[in-house]
C-alpha cells in the first residue's frame, strides 16, 4: 500500500514543472558562459599571437642594426684593402713590399712565381690573401678559402667568397650575410649574396624514438 | 462560443487532483527570480564578452602597427630620403616637421587603422623620428618609429621599432 503511494508521488512530482525555469537559467548560463570562455581563450591567443609577431619584427631589426654596422666595418676594411692593392699592382715586388706578409713565408711566395704562375693569376692570389689577412682576424670574417692559398696559389676553382654571422645577445638569434668575392682589387664593395636569418638549432629528445620505416634493425 | 464554454467546463471536470493542477506550469514568482538571477549572472558574462572585444582590438591594433612600421621602413630600406616615403599611401595626410636635429613624421589614423588629416578624429598616431649622426668611417641614420593609441590609459606606445641605417 505504502509503494503505491510511494509510485504516485513519484509521478506527481514527475508531472510537475516546477523549478523548470531554474533549469532554463542554469543552461543558458551554462552555455553563455561557454561561450564567453571560448571567446576570452581566442582573442587572447590572437593578442599572444600579434605580440609575438610584433617581438619577432622588432628583434629582426635589432638584429639587423647589428649586422648594418659590421657590415659597414667590413666595407671600410675592405675598400682600404683593395684601394691599397690596386696601388700597389704594377709590379708585384711592389705589392709584396706594401703589404705585410710577414707571417708567410717569403720562399713560398717565390716558390709561386717558380711555379710559373702567371702574373694575373699571383695578383688574384695576393689580393685574396692580403684581403684574408686583413678581414678574418679582426672582424671574424669566414672564407671559402684559407692562408694556404698562398702556398698553393689561387687555381681559379673555386669562386671566392666571405661570410660573417652576427648574434644577438639578447635574443640569441643569428643573422649570416655572405658575398662572393671579385677576382680584381675593385673599388666597390660585393653585393650581398645571403642575407637570412639562421633558424636555431633543433635537438630532438632522447625520449622519442626513430626506427627504420623499413623495419630494418 | 457555447462550444468552448462546454470545453472548459469539461476541462474542470477532469478527475485531475487539485495539488497536481496547482504544481503545472512556471509562477510569476518563478519567471521574476529566473530573471533576477539570470541579469545578475548576465553581467559576468557581458564582461567577458566586452574584455573578448577590447583583447580582440588590441591585437588588431598591434598586427596594423606592425605591419604599417614594417612597410615604412622597408620603403626607407629601398630609399633612405624621406621625400620618397611621400608615395607611400599611407603618407597621404602626412605632417612632415623638425623637432630638435630630428626630422619627425606623423601620420594619423582612425579607429580602422585609414590615414586621415590630423584636423579629423583621430584614433592612433604613428610617429617617425629620423636624425642622421657622422662619424668618421660613414655616417649613420637613426629612425625611431612608434605607434600610440591616444585613447589609451597606458602610457605605453602600443607598438615601437628602431632601424639603423649605415653609408
Amino acid at each position: 500500500m505504502k509503494s503505491k503511494w510511494k509510485n504516485i508521488d513519484n509521478i506527481k512530482m514527475l508531472n510537475s514543472e516546477r523549478g523548470s525555469s531554474s533549469v532554463l537559467v542554469i543552461m543558458i548560463m551554462l552555455l553563455l558562459i561557454t561561450f564567453g570562455v571560448l571567446a576570452m581563450m581566442s582573442s587572447y591567443s590572437n593578442l599572444k599571437i600579434a605580440r609575438k609577431h610584433a617581438d619577432w619584427t622588432k628583434g629582426y631589426y635589432a638584429l639587423e642594426n647589428i649586422a648594418q654596422k659590421k657590415q659597414i666595418d667590413i666595407k671600410n676594411t675592405f675598400l682600404d684593402t683593395a684601394t691599397q692593392n690596386k696601388e700597389n699592382r704594377i709590379s708585384v715586388d711592389n705589392l709584396m713590399t706594401a703589404l705585410d706578409f710577414s707571417d708567410v713565408e717569403i720562399t713560398s711566395i717565390s716558390h709561386l712565381i717558380e711555379l710559373g704562375l702567371s702574373e694575373e693569376k699571383l695578383q688574384q692570389t695576393i689580393w685574396l690573401y692580403s684581403l684574408y689577412k686583413a678581414l678574418y682576424e679582426s672582424q671574424q670574417v669566414t672564407f671559402n678559402y684559407d692562408a694556404s692559398i698562398i702556398k698553393s696559389g689561387f687555381d681559379g676553382s673555386l669562386v671566392p667568397s666571405m661570410s660573417f654571422v652576427i648574434t644577438d645577445a639578447e635574443t640569441q638569434r643569428e643573422l649570416l650575410v655572405s658575398y662572393n668575392l671579385p677576382l680584381v682589387a675593385e673599388s666597390n664593395f660585393p653585393e650581398v649574396k645571403e642575407w637570412r636569418e639562421l633558424p636555431k638549432a633543433f635537438e630532438y629528445s632522447d625520449e622519442l624514438e626513430f626506427g627504420d620505416p623499413k623495419g630494418n634493425e | 462560443m457555447k462550444l468552448i464554454c462546454r470545453l472548459v467546463k469539461q476541462i474542470d471536470e477532469l478527475e485531475v487532483p487539485n495539488r497536481m493542477r496547482h504544481s503545472r506550469g512556471i509562477s510569476l514568482v518563478e519567471i521574476i527570480l529566473s530573471i533576477a538571477v539570470l541579469a545578475l549572472l548576465s553581467t559576468y558574462v557581458v564582461q567577458m564578452f566586452i574584455t573578448s572585444q577590447t583583447l580582440n582590438e588590441k591585437a588588431r591594433a598591434l598586427d596594423e602597427s606592425v605591419y604599417i612600421s614594417e612597410s615604412i621602413l622597408e620603403a626607407i630600406e629601398v630609399d633612405s630620403a624621406l621625400d620618397h616615403l611621400k608615395n607611400l599611401k599611407v603618407m597621404k595626410h602626412a605632417v612632415f616637421t623638425n623637432e630638435n636635429d630630428y626630422n619627425v613624421i606623423k601620420i594619423y589614423f582612425d579607429k580602422d587603422f585609414e590615414a586621415v588629416d590630423a584636423k579629423e578624429n583621430y584614433r592612433y598616431l604613428l610617429q617617425l623620428k629620423s636624425i642622421e649622426t657622422q662619424a668618421l668611417a660613414y655616417s649613420k641614420s637613426t629612425y625611431e618609429l612608434q605607434v600610440v593609441d591616444i585613447e589609451s590609459k597606458e602610457a605605453e606606445p602600443i607598438y615601437e621599432i628602431e632601424m639603423e641605417k649605415y653609408r
